[in-house]
């Protein structure tokens, strides 16, 4: 069975925090809850470089007088030479998805091909997936990538599933490592005419077809899949295999290719920001809730067997216990 | 000049530390307290290729060079330092194969120790005499078609589970450096004998023994080198062994510092973490001064050896270098998490007992530091 594991890394879009001078007062608590030490007051107002700036957002719920707004950019930075660590598999759900490839591939036979879209120093993460066991691995990667939504970018996956030929499977993760939903495998379903299954928590080898749990409403579906099929996987489908030495001096020293839009023979005005109908603008925190206050709970005193005890008898009150 | 690991390196290290995390950490406290040797983790180990990682490829290895070993050795002193002696010992043993064998043996022997069906142990130390050579009596005499060996070894790793060994032993009674050689003996040969297991401080679950040869037969084929060839091969493993051993206490130290950062962070004394405190903070500086410059000295060492320079000086200045370091860092952490450090609670006082055999293992430290004497008068 030829397998196909479909990974996005990187982000498209760069975040940054701005201060609306006419309304902040320089109180400085942006400074104080910062994890990255960005902001600074130096006069009557905060300042905070887009250049140092992580985009975290950390400081906008705090900020008092709601002076301070996310905007969003086109990340061009991701692809431009850097000396960024090279970035392994950090995202677990990733790596769930290589598993549930790798393990249907040791039942069955055949081959699991990783075709990972991010920036070069993504390329790590090609490798790192090579060394758990993968086959084959290409890094998706050109800056005319930047900005593609889910049909752009199921238009770079499937002339990359095509260019692999035959994919009897395709595996995605349900979310990608900022939680978005990998949708674009939806779109290659519909394109292919492959059976699409969202949400899957456990797969198995039949004849024919392959043997899918799917979670969907609070019920667990069990469902026969005809191949070829695209399905993504959810959380605890399995548990992640370890990293094997022996594929490592397989793999090292070995180059990871990188297919570009040339490659795949996609046209700039179908992908990136040029070939997609959905983009992100900027985003703003929602105004604060101005119902009822906190009432607050009670402040229990005393020695800390009393405090136990009235604990657990509130516990068992409130029929917790 | 280039202080970074590579890529490759990373990876080697990253990969190491998931299977310690996996199979080595867990056990690592109760293969020590039942003093068993960890069998199921070194058959592991050889199905993963660990046991194979200076084998080179042709013969079922993965062929990595001697600084990617060291990246690898250290990882693993760092989970469990008897696991990292276990797979020291064998390393030495292959080793030496790779450099000083002919083909017929490499062919024999490598593909079964790459994979972990055999474990090589490594025998140079007698009981009635110290390190030196010339007062050992360990003796292969030559017959018409093999070896007639009669003596012991004493203080040998992997004694038990072990089941090649490097054998170093003289094959005259003269006293030249023609009168020594190096031999492969099979634990199966007739005539081996292994002694009970001392009870080590540290290192507990490596069976330490000493092994008894009457009359054993070893064939021709088994003899490493030419006749004669002997002592300045040992003496280039040796060198070998101290730079690992070495990586060995830097491994620990840097479990010790680890732990100790770690408690010191949680521990609270009057209202802040005990890191905050300047007595603390001293120690801990001087433990990562200490274990940093062995690390250095370690992988120079390694770094000799992979470039065939000879690493005389330097592994033995990082085996002292190290051994100090380790057992510093391991006192300091036993004071710094006080009687939590002093108790098994925290395996803190395994990394200590481990710590002494740095300073006293393949050669002591006093003798070591002895010779650099020597070698430094003569070279400067």
């Amino acid at each position: 069975m030829n397998i196909a594991v479909y990974l996005k890394f990187g982000e498209d879009y760069k975040a940054y925090a701005e201060v609306d001078m006419a309304t902040c007062d320089a109180c400085g608590v942006c400074v104080k809850v910062c994890p990255f030490n960005v902001p600074s007051v130096t006069g009557e107002t905060a300042e905070i470089s887009p250049k140092w700036c992580q985009g975290c957002g950390v400081c906008i719920p705090y900020c008092k007088t709601n002076s301070i707004h996310m905007h969003y950019t086109l990340n061009r930075e991701a692809y431009a030479p850097s000396k960024a660590d090279p970035r392994g598999l950090r995202y677990p759900l990733d790596k769930n998805a290589l598993e549930a490839g790798l393990a249907l591939r040791d039942m069955v036979g055949g081959k699991v091909w990783i075709l990972a879209e991010g920036p070069p120093q993504f390329e790590e993460s090609v490798r790192e997936s090579l060394v758990m066991g993968a086959d084959e691995g290409v890094l998706l990667c050109d800056s005319k990538f930047l900005g593609s939504d889910h049909v752009a970018s199921s238009l770079i996956l499937e002339q990359a599933l095509k260019k692999i030929g035959d994919c009897d499977l395709l595996i995605a993760p349900q979310r990608n490592g900022h939680g978005q939903p990998v949708s674009s495998v939806a779109w290659v379903a519909e394109r292919l005419d492959m059976s699409y299954v969202p949400f899957v928590k456990s797969l198995k080898p039949a004849e024919e077809t392959v043997l899918v749990q799917q979670s969907w409403g609070g019920k667990l579906l069990e469902l026969s899949v005809s191949l070829p099929a695209a399905i993504t996987v959810e959380r605890g489908i399995n548990e992640p295999r370890g990293l094997s030495l022996m594929a490592a001096a397989r793999v090292m020293g070995k180059t990871v290719p990188h297919w570009s839009s040339e490659e795949l023979n996609l046209d700039s005005s179908q992908i990136g920001e040029a070939g997609s109908q959905v983009r992100l603008k900027s985003i703003q925190a929602l105004p604060r809730s101005k119902g009822k206050k906190r009432k607050g709970g009670d402040m229990l005193k005393g020695s800390p067997e009393v405090l136990a005890q009235t604990l657990v008898e509130r516990l068992k009150e409130w029929r917790v216990l | 000049m280039d202080f970074l690991y590579t890529e490759e390196m990373k990876m080697y290290q990253k990969i190491t530390k998931d299977f310690c995390e996996k199979h080595v950490i867990p056990t690592a406290a109760q293969y020590d307290k039942t003093r068993e040797f960890p069998y199921k983790v070194v058959e592991l180990m050889g199905k993963e290729g660990f046991m194979g990682i200076n084998v080179p490829k042709e013969y079922g290895g993965l062929g990595l060079d001697h600084l990617t070993n060291a990246v690898i050795v250290e990882e693993l002193a760092k989970a469990s330092a008897t696991i990292a002696l276990i797979h020291q010992v064998h390393r030495v043993c292959i080793n030496h194969f790779v450099k000083f064998g002919n083909e017929e043996q490499k062919r024999r022997f490598l593909p079964g120790l790459a994979s972990g069906e055999h474990l090589g142990g490594f025998c140079f130390t007698e009981s009635q005499t110290a390190s030196d050579p010339m007062d050992f009596t360990c003796l292969a005499e030559r017959r018409d078609d093999h070896y007639l060996v009669n003596g012991g070894k004493a203080w040998v790793t992997n004694a038990v589970a072990g089941t090649v060994f490097l054998i170093f032993m003289r094959i005259n009674k003269e006293n030249t450096s023609k009168s020594f050689n190096n031999f492969i003996v099979e634990k199966a040969f007739d005539g081996f004998t292994v002694s009970e297991r001392y009870r080590t401080v540290g290192f507990c679950a490596s069976t330490t023994c000493d092994f008894r040869f009457k009359d054993m037969k070893v064939p021709f084929t088994n003899r490493l080198g030419e006749e004669g060839e002997g002592l300045g091969h040992i003496g280039r493993t040796i060198h070998w062994g101290q730079a690992y051993l070495g990586v060995i206490g830097v491994g620990i130290g840097e479990a010790c510092l680890e732990q100790a950062v770690k408690y010191a962070k949680q521990r609270v004394i009057s209202g802040k973490p005990i890191i905050k405190y300047q007595l603390i903070q001293q120690k801990l500086a001087d433990m990562f001064i200490e274990i940093e410059s062995a690390r250095m000295l370690c992988h120079k060492a390694v770094w000799m050896i992979e470039n065939e320079i000879n690493p005389a000086f330097h592994s033995r200045a990082a085996k002292i270098a190290s051994g100090d370091a380790c057992m510093k860092a391991g006192t300091e952490a036993i004071e710094i998490m006080g009687s939590a450090g002093y108790s098994d609670e925290y395996p803190v006082e395994r990394y200590f007992r481990d710590a002494k055999f740095i300073a006293v293992g393949l050669g002591a430290a006093e003798i070591q530091r002895i010779n650099l004497a020597r070698a430094i008068e003569r070279a400067y």
